[in-house]
């Protein structure tokens, strides 16, 4: 996707795009009730298919912006205000990790997406735990890091998958 | 090329799965038995009852709680996503249950216990 020079406009609209996409992801996400299987905090984050699918075919900035704006409109749409700051703990964390390991070239999207998926827990968990002061939310921090990691390296299979179909080739820098 | 680097893949997914399992079993070698549960409805204490013995306790009309054998657990509770009733029970200091529709805490009091902030 690099190769081509896009315009200005182009680039606009596609990140538009990946924005809905990404927002859409979060709305089916918000439909699965999977707080049901008595494990609060559980998700698949689909949403993070998108963004790291950007970060791989667009670029880092892009991606974080895609991000922060899907973070934004989930809350101004059926979020509460708490919801957003572990979300972006969550984000931040589970951001920074993905470009670090993607930077090091050493992993496919399949090992970033799975890290990813634990940090972004590890970043909720440490958030809702300076805000609440429950340091007995640290006994739930083994089942989280191991449901992100699961989480991830689904959602990272499906980045490949999209990757590869795009034509965006993901083997070094 | 691609192959290593799925190597790799599994290799990290593979460590940090161990880091959670370690984790997990540090949580509980640390963890220590307490002797009471203290009950607070909107962060006001409501309740301290001891452990051993059972009991059984009505929280404001929102959740009952249930505790025997040195464990505690919700056994019932009026809100609509029941996550405090299938929480599993606690009995180590410092283990909770969070039932946030209704504010109620319950909490795994006792000496000796680990407060542990990571």
């Amino acid at each position: 996707m690099k190769k081509e020079k896009t315009s200005a406009a182009e680039k606009i609209a596609l990140l538009g795009l990946l924005t809905a996409l990404c927002f859409g992801l979060s709305y089916i996400e918000f439909l699965i009730p999977f707080s049901a299987l008595g494990i609060p905090g559980i998700k698949l984050g689909l949403a993070n298919i998108c963004v790291t699918a950007a970060l791989y075919a667009i670029g880092t900035k892009e991606a974080a912006a895609i991000n922060l704006i899907r973070i934004i409109l989930s809350w101004l749409i059926f979020g509460s205000f708490t919801g957003l700051i572990y979300s972006l703990a969550g984000s931040a964390l589970s951001f920074a990790g993905s470009v670090a390991l993607k930077k090091s070239a050493r992993f496919s999207p399949i090992g970033v997406s799975a890290a990813a998926g634990a940090l972004h827990n590890i970043g909720q968990l440490a958030a809702a735990m300076i805000l609440t002061d429950a340091s007995a939310l640290m006994y739930y921090i083994p089942v989280l890091i191991i449901c992100g990691l699961f989480a991830g390296a689904i959602n990272g299979f499906i980045v490949s998958a999209i990757l590869s179909r795009v034509g965006v080739n993901y083997k070094g820098e | 090329m691609k192959n290593k680097l799925l190597k790799n893949d599994f290799a990290l997914i593979a460590a940090i799965f161990v880091i959670a399992l370690a984790a997990a079993v540090f949580g509980r070698a640390i963890g220590r038995a307490g002797d009471t549960v203290e009950v607070r409805v909107k962060g006001e204490v409501y309740a301290i009852l001891p452990l051993d013995k059972p009991a059984e306790l009505d929280i404001g009309g929102l959740c009952v709680l249930k505790t025997e054998n040195g464990e505690a657990w919700i056994e019932s509770a009026v809100c609509k996503n029941q996550i405090c009733v299938k929480h599993r029970s606690v009995s180590r200091v410092g283990e909770a249950i969070v039932c946030l529709p209704s504010g109620v805490t319950v909490k795994i009091t006792g000496e000796g216990g680990a407060d542990i902030v990571i």
